[in-house]
């Protein structure tokens, strides 16, 4: 598991909840593991700005436990 | 940049104030194997948590620093440095592996693309935000993002002149670690917010 992978959530917690992320949601690991947690922007809803078409990152800290390698980089 | 704004910005670094994040009886995790050790001293003593122990040794401007405590029982506190050496660094991965991939599909690459950039400008745009990110971060032009688990994320905007001549502003993130260094979380953030210096 490293920086850029895509993962897949594997296990609902409360503290993920909180940040409307849910077990299958599908993210890019953006920073490797520190303390037994990893940072992943999780895939969020496309919106517009600026003329641009972007996705929104959902940034939360997830224990590298949780997470399912489904694409490396 | 003339000797006079040389003067101008070595003046109001001088004016930031900087603390640092203290959490006592524990080292600064600066290598992967001491936050190992951090997380059996976590596992060990369960009055640690995971936050507490990726804030400790991190820098903040006075005026901008997160407030503790950070949670019930927290005993983290933050004590005053007198100076402090900046160290940013941008993973040229995150240029030529992520914005510039398409794979991941996010609607940043067009950003970058509009501004007549390509993966061959990689070098030149990691440079580019670290520089930028060095001087901001140095004079506290910072907006405190998120904290969690993982640390205290930073907001910093980042101004570039593309090869059209277009210049574009936009939030760049940054993750804190011990002893004034921070680490690019993502070239693109979203588009500028005037709150941020």
């Amino acid at each position: 598991m490293k920086e850029l992978d895509r993962v897949k959530l594997i296990k609902d917690r409360a503290e993920y909840a909180r940040e409307g992320v849910h077990k299958d949601d599908v993210g890019t690991i953006m920073m490797g593991e520190r303390n037994g947690y990893v940072l992943v922007f999780f895939d969020g809803e496309y919106y517009e700005d600026h003329g641009y078409t972007l996705r929104v990152d959902i940034e939360v800290a997830v224990r590298a436990e949780d997470l399912e390698v489904i694409y490396g980089s | 940049m003339d000797l006079q704004q040389t003067g101008e910005l070595a003046n109001k670094a001088a004016a930031v104030q900087w603390v640092k994040w203290v959490h006592p009886n524990t080292e600064p995790a600066h290598t992967h194997e001491e936050k190992q050790t951090n997380v059996l001293k976590a596992a060990m003593i369960s009055a640690h948590c995971a936050k507490c122990l990726n804030m400790n040794g991190c820098c903040f401007a006075k005026y901008k620093c997160p407030k503790s405590p950070l949670h019930e029982n927290c005993h983290c506190n933050t004590e005053r440095i007198d100076s402090i050496t900046i160290t940013t660094e941008c993973p040229i991965e995150k240029f030529t592996g992520y914005i510039f991939n398409k794979f991941y599909n996010d609607g940043k690459e067009q950003i970058f693309k509009d501004l007549g950039f390509s993966i061959s400008d990689s070098d030149m745009l990691k440079a580019e935000m670290e520089k930028q990110a060095n001087l901001a971060y140095l004079l506290g032009n910072y907006e405190l993002n998120k904290l969690n688990s993982y640390g205290q994320r930073l907001n910093i905007k980042v101004t570039l002149i593309g090869k059209n001549g277009k210049s574009l502003s936009f939030k760049t993130g940054w993750m804190t670690y011990p002893d004034g260094k921070i680490v690019l979380t993502t070239p693109f953030g979203g588009f500028v917010d005037e709150r941020i210096g």
